[in-house]
């Protein structure tokens, strides 16, 4: 089972901060998922192809043509904090 | 007779005929949704006002001379993932409480374009998460059949509106089972396109290689209508078909002569409520009547398409829902003093514990060092399931299983996420791993409660689905009108 250091790894890579009530829920979900997977990663798949996509499409590209976008105040409209037609977020702190 | 109480198609009639304008259709269902929406809890967003003026709009242009789609004027409601401009869309979640979208789903594009009335925006569990109702971030759905029992989910608002006379029509998504399951609880027709029928663009993506938008209606008439306004290719959606859209109306006969239809029995396993099985048994018979040949059949890897999907479903998760960062939209914790705490606590705060579980799973199951163990397993188990269906598919025209395996429950009954909740998808889920078309059709009632029956079909042949979901509608005669008549 899951340590809680990497538990804590997860969080991290999810960007989430986890409450202890979500790290208890995820780790008892986890374990029972991972029980009921158990017989069906157990199983041969060497020879079965990973699935891919439903219908054979390909490659689906749409002409190299200039169209008309979003203008900057639709663009921002939802943002949670902005000045002077830029987005704001607090400052980036090397890690 | 109250307008509310008719179907889409019927409506149109009485329109058609100038019985009816579009004022009295939107006030019926006005004031249906008023009397009974405290009770129901479908909607997030009720316009109200704006459908009113909306409709005294379109009755002018009639007047003038303006010419009826077969949905001018009728009311439509969407789940609150499908994106509509200038109108939140909120996914139930705290995370986008607020968000007003720039633009319009394709699929809400094209339901104005038929002039269709928008009438709200419908509840659902959290980001699409969930098989009740219950995990909606703002309030529970009721069940009109029954008040103390869930509707089903994640569409539960558009099944609980549709199932109530709210509305005569709605749109869900279903990526799992959303509009099947809910349709099933609530004994409405439900249907889950084929995968790349209808598009996407605007539906806020969760697990793309599975997820479609899909209609809710009374009958299966009004299915086809709803299916016919939104169907067909769309630029903006590079996974959606090229192929030419038939005429989903001419296959509403009562045919089924000659139909081979295939009954995989691994469908009919534990879990299963016995009056679900005598349900089931009784469309098969009807169907036999009828001139289909029916079989037994045994599609050997069903059981392989929980792990599957919860494998896929939760790497795509984590993966879609990266974006919900309170960056350029949503919830954002305004007290972080630094990027990296304004990430861990807008996401933490804004996103439900079912939403955050999931995400979690994804990576857990997509990280360094488990990707070939777990996502790329899942993948490969995908693969035997979409067998199963290409092998079945080429010997029947269609197969039949349950929708659900229980009828609808009691409220806050059960625990809403885990495996148990996870498992009451287990027969809607193999569709959407192979991408096939599948419609739930009330077949009955158990004590008081509907049940639904699936009919799965072969890659855009759901005309053939319409057809025998047809027949079976005129003989079943589901009494779809008794939570119109007993909600006050």
């Amino acid at each position: 089972m899951l340590d809680s250091r990497q538990v804590e790894e997860l969080a991290r890579a999810a960007r989430i901060e986890l409450t202890e009530e979500d790290k208890a829920a995820f780790a008892r979900r986890l374990e029972e998922l991972l029980a009921y997977m158990e017989k069906f990663l157990a199983m041969d798949l060497e020879n079965v192809e990973p699935f891919t996509f439903v219908h054979s499409i390909k490659n689906v590209l749409r002409e190299d043509e200039v169209q008309a976008s979003y203008d900057q105040e639709t663009a921002l409209a939802n943002a949670p904090l902005e000045q002077d037609g830029y987005v704001v977020v607090p400052k980036i702190e090397l890690l | 007779m109250e307008l509310y109480q008719l179907t889409a198609h019927q409506l149109h009639e009485l329109l058609a005929k100038k019985e009816i304008s579009v004022v009295d259709i939107v006030s019926s269902f006005r004031d249906r949704i008023e009397t009974t929406e405290a009770e129901l809890g479908s909607f997030l967003l009720f316009r109200g006002e704006e459908a009113f003026e909306q409709a005294k709009e379109l009755d002018k242009a009639i007047a003038g001379g303006k010419e009826l789609t077969p949905l001018t004027g009728i009311p439509v409601g969407v789940k609150d993932n499908i994106c509509t401009k200038g109108i939140k869309t909120t996914c139930a979640s705290k995370m986008l409480a607020d968000f007003v979208p720039t633009y319009d789903a394709t699929v809400v594009e094209k339901l104005a374009a038929q002039d269709s009335i928008m009438m709200g925006k419908l509840n659902m569990d959290e980001f699409a998460f969930g098989s009740t109702g219950e995990l909606s971030a703002v309030k529970p759905t009721k069940n009109p059949w029954d008040l103390e029992r869930v509707p089903g989910g994640s569409s539960s608002g558009s099944a609980a509106a549709v199932a109530s006379g709210q509305l005569p029509l709605a749109l869900g998504s279903d990526t799992g089972g959303s509009v099947r399951q809910p349709a099933a609880l609530c004994g409405l027709v439900g249907l889950k396109p084929t995968y790349g029928l209808v598009s996407r663009s605007g539906l806020v993506p969760t697990v793309g290689s599975m997820e479609t938008v899909g209609p809710l209606a009374r009958d299966v008439r009004d299915c086809v209508l709803l299916l016919q306004a939104i169907a067909g290719h769309d630029p903006k959606d590079s996974t959606s078909s090229t192929l030419p859209v038939p005429d989903y109306g001419q296959s509403l006969s009562e045919d089924v002569k000659g139909l081979k239809v295939g009954v995989p029995k691994e469908y009919f396993g534990e879990g299963l409520e016995p009056e679900v099985t005598v349900l089931i048994k009784n469309v098969l018979k009807l169907l036999e009547e009828g001139g289909a040949h029916v079989e037994e059949i045994s599609m050997p890897h069903t059981e392989c398409a929980l792990a599957a999907y919860y494998m896929i479903g939760t790497t795509e998760v984590s993966s879609n829902l990266a974006r919900m960062d309170g960056v350029r939209f949503g919830y954002r914790n305004l007290g972080a003093e630094d990027l990296e705490t304004m990430y861990v606590r807008s996401r933490g705060e804004g996103l439900g514990s079912a939403v955050i579980i999931r995400t979690l799973l994804g990576h857990f199951f997509s990280g360094p060092g488990r990707f070939q163990d777990y996502y790329v397993k899942g993948l490969k188990l995908r693969t035997l399931v979409k067998q199963d269906f290409d092998a079945a598919l080429a010997n029947y025209d269609l197969l039949i299983t349950p929708t659900s395996p229980k009828k609808a429950w009691p409220l806050n009954d059960q625990e809403v996420e885990g495996l148990q909740a996870y498992r009451s998808d287990i027969c809607t889920i193999p569709a959407n791993l192979a991408g096939v078309p599948a419609l739930s059709l009330p077949c009955g009632l158990a004590g008081g409660l509907p049940v639904g029956v699936q009919l799965i079909g072969r890659p855009f042949d759901e005309p053939t689905i319409f057809r025998a979901a047809y027949a079976l509608e005129r003989q079943l005669n589901f009494p779809k009108d008794r939570p119109l008549a007993e909600v006050k």
